[in-house]
């Protein structure tokens, strides 16, 4: 009851209520105390919310307000509030800095990733040329039974090359991070060779069955001077052909008293691990004990132009071995030409 | 004849043309605009969300319709669509305030309703300092009693008996049915009557 006088007295004050509407309402109020001091109340409290002075505007609101409204709705901002977005310059700083550290936390976060290039991902061949980043390549040579009794019986003609007519096929091994010989590679007749790359995955390695894989190496292995240019051939099928085995063509024969054990060349210096030498990488034949470090200049495709031999260093240096090194070439070829030149260190047990 | 035409730029050209003006590409348009409702707008802010925050009400609500003007179809008058567009802001303004003072615990939401507001003078200034001292108090503790209505009934008291909107207006701006509004408008001076006895 309350409720509805309030209604019809509040409507009465704004003069809403229709005659009839009216009448009866003035008699309620006339007839009822209570009524009458709810309608003075109500009245009194209309009085004094209508006395209320209006807001003074603060001093220039319209100019700060036209100015601003230019200033918001200019170049972009315009154009955004054309299309019904309304950011504020503080909006946007907020989103950009939001854009930011999310950027920054997903760097962060997010592990390094390897890096690969198109042709790696295209081609298993371009891939397996890029396996090995470590820029070192590790030639080993394993004796065998004849060329132990070479070694006793020629001991004299240590320089001189085998004649290639006495040269059988002989199997090589590509044995990436092994450093061992093959055991079955010992009983053969020939002297084996086993070039190691050292490869960075395990899953990588190949291995060699000379039991197995002779006969098929057997007729493609005729002449030394294609051994070297096999052991290339066989580290770029390395993991083109099979992910885990490989065959390469015999490599040539060595001469009675030649390279024993292992001889190595590694990229030193400032570009270790971003050079390495591109296959083949001709060691045999040279003899040791002998450790020296030479400064390769580069040419723009890697070649090596120019061979000096820097301090240091242990052992007599074999005569060949500068004429060998300036045969290298290295890759790859932008970071060659980008290096101009790169520091090994060989050593010739 | 400068001053001529600097006249007729601050002369109130009323609504429609002003609104074409704008809409004709003159930005003096806008600008006769934000010159002659200013103020109202202002003085709907301030009672809204008090004279402090009134301004940057003010400064969105122009900035809305700045953007928003192509839209509007002229069926209701531009006060009324300021004021639609003032009351939303003010209670985006209001939520704001609210959070940053939940975060905050700023102490001058229970402050700012009994001070004076900017500029108020008393009702008499024929009145003893006493007297004075103690309209002054009543308006504030009217001020306050409106700003503690709820929301519904505080909006429909403020555009009926502070600002003098119609019914019928107070409809459009509030978006609710005559009746509804009606009923607001007497729920809410009701409980200003009691919250004041």
């Amino acid at each position: 009851v309350t409720g509805d006088l309030d209604l019809l007295i509040s409507r009465s004050l704004d003069g809403d209520l229709p005659g009839e509407e009216e009448r009866e309402l003035q008699s309620l109020l006339a007839a009822d105390p209570t009524a009458r001091a709810r309608y003075d109340a109500m009245a009194a409290l209309v009085g004094r919310l209508e006395a209320l002075p209006e807001p003074d505007s603060p001093f220039a609101l319209a100019t700060r307000i036209n100015s601003q409204v230019e200033a918001d709705t200019k170049g972009l901002t315009a154009s955004l509030h054309r299309f019904g977005f309304y950011f504020r310059p503080a909006t946007l700083g907020v989103v950009a800095a939001g854009i930011v550290a999310v950027v920054i936390a997903s760097a962060v976060m997010s592990p390094q990733r390897p890096s690969t290039t198109v042709a790696a991902a295209k081609s298993p061949v371009a891939k397996a040329a890029e396996a090995p980043d470590d820029g070192r390549v590790n030639v080993f040579f394993s004796e065998t039974e004849k060329e132990q009794k070479a070694k006793k019986d020629l001991a004299p003609a240590q320089a001189a090359p085998a004649p290639a007519g006495e040269a059988p096929a002989a199997p090589a091994r590509v044995d990436a991070g092994s450093r061992s010989n093959d055991a079955k590679g010992r009983v053969r007749q020939e002297p084996v060779l086993v070039a190691s790359a050292e490869a960075p995955r395990p899953k990588e390695e190949v291995s060699f069955a000379p039991e197995r894989d002779a006969p098929a190496l057997a007729a493609s292995a005729p002449a030394p001077a294609a051994a070297d240019e096999s052991v290339a051939e066989g580290a770029t099928m390395q993991k083109s052909v099979a992910p885990e085995t490989t065959r390469l063509r015999a490599a040539a024969p060595q001469a009675a008293g030649a390279v024993r054990g292992s001889a190595s060349l590694e990229v030193v210096g400032k570009t270790a691990g971003a050079l390495r030498p591109a296959p083949p990488v001709r060691l045999d034949g040279l003899v040791g004990p002998f450790e020296g470090t030479y400064r390769l200049e580069l040419d723009g495709s890697g070649r090596v132009t120019d061979v000096a031999r820097l301090f240091g260093g242990s052992g007599s240096e074999p005569s060949g071995l500068p004429a060998r090194l300036k045969g290298l070439s290295f890759a790859p070829a932008d970071a060659a030409r980008a290096a101009g030149s790169v520091d090994v260190k060989v050593r010739l047990p | 004849m400068s001053v001529s035409s600097s006249t007729e730029g601050r002369e109130w050209p009323g609504d429609e043309k002003a609104v074409a003006r704008f809409l004709g590409g003159d930005p003096t348009g806008f600008e006769q605009i934000v010159r002659h409702y200013s103020g109202m707008v202002f003085a709907l802010a301030a009672r809204l969300v008090g004279p402090w925050e009134a301004e940057e009400v003010v400064q969105e609500t122009f900035l809305r319709a700045w953007r928003g003007l192509e839209t509007f179809r002229g069926d209701a008058s531009l006060k009324t669509w300021l004021y639609t567009i003032a009351l939303n802001r003010a209670k985006a303004r209001l939520g704001t305030l609210a959070r940053m003072r939940k975060v905050f615990a700023s102490p001058r939401a229970s402050s700012e309703d009994d001070q004076p507001w900017p500029g108020e003078e008393a009702p008499d200034l024929s009145a003893s300092p006493e007297d004075q001292a103690v309209a002054l108090e009543q308006r504030a503790r009217l001020r306050k009693a409106i700003r503690n209505l709820p929301e519904e009934f505080r909006h429909a008291v403020v555009l009926r008996d502070l600002e003098g909107l119609s019914y019928d207006d107070i409809a459009r701006v509030l978006s609710v049915p005559i009746g509804t509004v009606r009923s607001r408008i007497a729920r809410g001076r009701a409980a200003l009557v009691e919250e004041l006895s």
